[in-house]
């Protein structure tokens, strides 16, 4: 941040002074912002407003006798009070918290060996993307297939092992009991994608400056001291980058819950937006379901907005 | 010989995650019979029937070109828009950056599936559905909401001196945009643009709700083999190989510009 | 200079932006599509647009749409996507009115929503009538013609009409002196016996939360004596016979493999086609992977018998529907009489279609060449819809949830049963919601 200041001083006594520097500096700035704006204010601001005016009218989408009638919170008032939308609320914290932690640590040792890759690295790194560039759809249909208990091939290795089957450590299909349903979907999740965690880290890694890995040098810091001391606070903000996606991401997971467990065994894999799918593509009410979205959407932010805030100021004191 | 253990770290790591994909590769190449025998075969008798299957019978050639050309347009706007987007926003101070950000963010973390219906409707009301354009507009929301939350750090990472000096020499703030940021943020700008690519070529819910024939692409395609009368896994193994071995073929020839090592030593 | 860089830039994206929607502008015309009847001398031209799922009988139906063509002159644009997809673009092309697909696949359980609330289904029978066309309706079993009515209408011509059969194999069975069970009882009795884990194991379910569990447990529920809903539509899934058929379930699970608790009706065939268990209870559209050499371990050695009993087994039939806001309905209607004309149905059999009409499935010659269809002759009349009611995705959403549950372990049957029942009762309280 000193730097910073610098320039900004540096600059001050470049420049000419003009007292409205600031704002003439800033216009064309603000210009470059505005066409993304614009662009999302366009195709993302109407159907947004839609789904804010639709989750405060009690409607059936499928059913336009029923007329769509003005009941202000009443949805929102349904959905709080009912129990599957806060178990489907623990079940889509507990995989995200799983899963992108996961993600994170691996990722973050991966790119760490990518980086010191003397050879290979370029097939390496585009075989290794494969998962996170597959279709989740596929992803899904994949895993659903090699998990399956009968002709699986990850449960039939288990088996071999005993840590499945009926004289194993896990005596039931992997899919047939919650937390094993549950894990099973994290292990998806973190095998699609924990390549995209480390290419976002990787890229980080080689935009890393110089400057303070030569003076560690020459303060003589040891490996340890000098990955966690500087490395990673440099680091600091790809990793946030990458972090808040993933968060954003899985707590909208879909594709791989649908097609793996369909919300089973009985509810206890049904995420925040397999319900919302479920009440507003199936039952298409779409009230009820708009108005659970946007509370999931809302708790997202907040939690994005926490770790952002946290993380930045970490990174802004080092 | 230290020197090229996290080489063998390397191999090690990516060949445990690819185990899976070999096996889809497999799997595509085998009969129906053959896929479902158990103990998992590893060596077999291979046959392009499912590949032929898929593209010939499913015309899956014209769903490769539809999706094809949804993902490069929409990540070709969502670069423009975003590059712009985040160097402005990195670039500039003022208080409700952090705001601004978050908004950015916040487009990216609406669920499509929610966003589907609404967007269903603008497109009847515009007799656009199943046109190229519809589907690329909407791609390109939350292609260009990453792209901006992504670039922004990569912009950030660019030292300002460099552009101090440009903009000193009598540089415009957009030569200075364009001359100096972007080439040294070329990196982030290829990673986005893989995934910007990524995500178009494999978005589901607005694909599935904005196109009838003309414009199926993929993901929506690939439903047709999940079938009442049973999943046809070999086929959709195939389609699946087809679809991620060009976005491998691309990310191989990035490679140079993703890893690049930046050496801001020269610059100063 | 900077002033006009960023002047160009808004101006860019504002040309992007009404590019995009004036680009989308689609050349589609809006027509008013007309509801009375238009003069039947005029010849059905044009071309319509048919929204499908894939299974090996309707694959086969578009690869002969080219021959229709020819013949008509009318052009078939196809749409095929995944099932689950398929349901929902329908109801939002009904709801949104814009007539997009001309041609759909509906099933008895649609009717509650596509009829009853969104009143976009062409009655077919009035608009034949219309037309001066006869639908030939007397060769279609009057049961199966209920199955797709509503309100005395037909809304949709029968394509395959799906059963739930008994599926055993003839060699087992052979070997130890059996015979398919007639009665529930004796069902549980076979598979039991028939229960070897090391080889063979004797029935399977379908225990997937979702449809399949729902259906496999209907045909017990009714062969229990046990109802959905009695005569004042109040639901009844808490009965004793109710809990009873979800623990005939429970029971079967024994002499099944372990991963039966997720079966859909895909594993429940492939299991069965690979020989992994001596009974099941399949849905007769998989009857293709039984026959197929490169996907069944079992061809040649297995038969239908009907469900056992004498009760309602569970229809899981489809047919083709007309969209009430089709652009082009005579072309639609040509192409649905076509497409389950005796001829074409005929072509499908070899590939284990559930033919629809009397003249096939009772034609001796037939039934010798394609030994299903005398099983599904007897069994066809005990065939209903579930349920009419327009709630029906959430009806089978909550029961089958519970009822996986309690297959699973984690809940008793009774205390599933019950919170199905509570459940049921909000959704008609609600009308529809959480």
């Amino acid at each position: 941040m000193t730097e910073v200041t610098t320039s900004v001083s540096l600059q001050g006594r470049r420049r000419p002074p003009a007292l409205v520097s600031g704002l003439r500096r800033r216009l064309p700035l603000l210009g470059f912002i505005l066409p993304a704006v614009v662009y999302l204010a366009v195709f993302m601001g109407y159907p947004f407003v839609y789904l804010v005016h639709h989750s405060l009218l009690h409607e059936n989408y499928a059913n336009p006798a029923e007329g769509s009638h003005f009941i202000g919170l009443g949805n929102y008032s349904v959905v709080l009070h009912s129990g599957i939308f806060w178990q489907s609320v623990l079940v889509t914290a507990v995989f995200a918290a799983a899963a992108v932690s996961i993600e994170l640590v691996l990722g973050l040792c991966i790119a760490l060996l990518l980086q010191r890759t003397i050879a290979g690295r370029r097939i390496l790194i585009a075989l290794f993307l494969i998962p996170s560039m597959m279709m989740p759809i596929a992803v899904g249909l994949m895993w659903r297939y090699m998990l399956d208990d009968g002709y699986g091939m990850v449960s039939y290795y288990l088996k071999l092992v005993h840590i499945l089957g009926p004289s194993g450590l896990i005596a039931h299909p992997l899919l047939a009991r919650p937390w094993t349903a549950l894990a099973s979907l994290v292990v998806t999740d973190v095998w699609e994608w924990t390549p995209f965690m480390a290419l976002i880290i990787l890229a980080g890694l080689e935009s890393l400056p110089i400057e303070p890995f030569e003076a560690a040098a020459v303060d003589g810091a040891s490996r340890w001291q000098e990955f966690w001391q500087i490395t990673l606070p440099l680091l600091n903000r790809a990793i946030v980058v990458a972090l808040l996606i993933r968060i954003a991401d899985a707590m909208r997971v879909l594709d791989i819950v649908f097609v793996i467990t369909g919300g089973g065994p009985g509810n206890s894999t049904v995420t925040a937006q397999l319900l919302s799918y479920n009440i507003g593509f199936g039952a298409f009410q779409t009230g009820l379901a708009f108005a659970q979205v946007l509370l999931v959407l809302s708790a997202t932010v907040v939690v994005c907005a926490l770790i952002f805030s946290r993380v930045s100021r970490e990174g802004a004191a080092a | 010989m230290g020197r090229w253990l996290p080489t063998l770290g390397a191999f090690v790591v990516v060949a445990i995650f690819l185990i899976p994909v070999l096996w889809t590769i497999e799997t595509s190449l085998k009969t129906r019979i053959a896929a479902w025998t158990m103990p998992p075969q590893w060596v077999f008798r291979p046959s392009l029937e499912n590949y032929r299957a898929v593209l010939f019978d499913h015309g899956f050639i014209t769903y490769l070109k539809n999706s094809l050309i949804v993902a490069v347009g929409a990540t070709a706007v969502a670069l423009t828009l975003g590059s712009l987007a985040a160097y402005g926003l990195e670039r500039n101070r003022f208080r409700g950056k952090q705001a601004l950000f978050f908004v950015f963010l916040f487009a990216y973390m609406v669920p499509e599936m929610a966003i589907a219906l609404p967007a269903y409707l603008l497109a009847v009301r515009f007799h656009a559905i199943d046109t190229y354009w519809v589907l690329i507009a909407m791609h390109a929301t939350f292609a260009t909401a990453f792209a901006t939350w992504m670039l922004r750090g990569f912009f950030a990472d660019v030292p300002r001196e460099v552009e101090e000096c440009a903009l000193a020499d009598g540089c415009t703030r957009w030569g200075a945009f364009f001359r100096v940021a972007l080439p040294l943020a070329a990196p982030g700008l290829v990673a986005t643009a893989v995934f910007c690519l990524i995500f178009s070529w494999n978005d589901f819910p607005y694909a599935l709700v904005l196109s009838t024939l003309h414009v199926e692409t993929l993901p929506v395609a690939v439903g047709q083999l999940k079938t009442p009368a049973g999943t046809a896994w070999g086929q959709i193994m195939a389609v699946t190989v087809i679809a991620f071995t060009p976005t491998v073929i691309f990310a191989f020839v990035v490679q140079r510009w993703l890893v690049r090592g930046l050496s801001f030593g020269a610059v100063k | 200079m900077r002033r006009s860089s960023r002047t160009l830039l808004s101006g860019v994206a504002a040309v992007l932006v009404i590019a995009a929607i004036v680009g989308g502008c689609g050349s589609s015309s809006s027509s008013t599509s007309s509801s009375s009847p238009s003069p039947s001398a005029a010849k059905p031209s044009g071309t319509i647009t048919f929204l499908v799922s894939s299974t090996p009988t309707v694959d086969n139906l578009l690869k002969q749409i080219p021959t229709f063509e020819k013949q008509t002159g009318i052009k078939v644009n196809v749409a095929n996507i995944d099932y689950d997809a398929m349901t929902q673009k329908e109801t939002l092309d009904l709801r949104s009115k814009t007539g997009q697909y001309d041609v759909f696949w509906v099933e008895g359980t649609f009717l509650g929503r596509y009829v009853g609330q969104l009143h976009g289904l062409e009655p077919l029978d009035t608009y034949a009538a219309s037309q001066g066309v006869n639908l030939g309706l007397s060769d279609f079993p009057s049961r199966l013609i209920q199955n797709f009515s509503m309100n005395g209408h037909l809304y949709a011509m029968p394509f395959e009409a799906t059963l739930m059969m008994q599926a055993y194999r003839t060699d087992l069975y052979t070997n130890a002196g059996l015979s398919p069970a007639t009665t529930l009882s004796a069902y549980l009795a076979n598979t039991a016996k028939l229960n070897n884990p090391s080889n063979v194991y004797g029935t399977e379910i379908m225990g997937q939360r979702g449809e399949p569990i729902f259906y496999e447990w209907l045909n017990w529920l009714w062969g229990r004596g046990g109802q959905l809903f009695d005569s004042a539509g109040n639901p009844t899934i808490d009965s004793p016979q109710a809990v009873q058929a979800l623990q005939d379930l429970i029971t079967l699970s024994k002499s099944a493999p372990a991963g039966t608790v997720n079966y859909g009706w895909d594993q429940a065939a492939t299991s069965f086609a690979q020989g992994n268990v001596s009974t099941a209870v399949l849905f007769s559209d998989q009857t293709n992977g039984l026959l197929d050499k490169t996907a069944s371990k079992v061809v040649g050695q297995w038969a239908y018998a009907p469900f056992p009993g004498t009760m309602q087994t569970a229809f899981g039939g489809y047919s083709w529907g007309m969209n009430a806001f089709s652009k082009n309905k005579p072309a639609a209607l040509a192409f649905i009489q076509w497409a389950t004309s005796k001829q074409v149905l005929t072509s499908l059999l070899p590939l284990g279609s559930s033919p629809p009409r009397i003249s096939i499935q009772s034609d001796t010659a037939l039934q010798a060449k394609y030994p299903w269809l005398k099983a599904e002759q007897a069994a066809a009349p005990r065939a209903v819809v579930p349920t009419s009611s327009p709630f029906y995705f959430q009806f089978v959403d909550t029961i089958s949830a519970d009822m996986n549950a309690a297959l699973t372990g984690s809940m008793t049957p009774q205390a599933a049963m019950a919170d199905a029942q509570k459940k049921w009762e909000n959704i008609i309280k609600t009308g529809g919601g959480l």
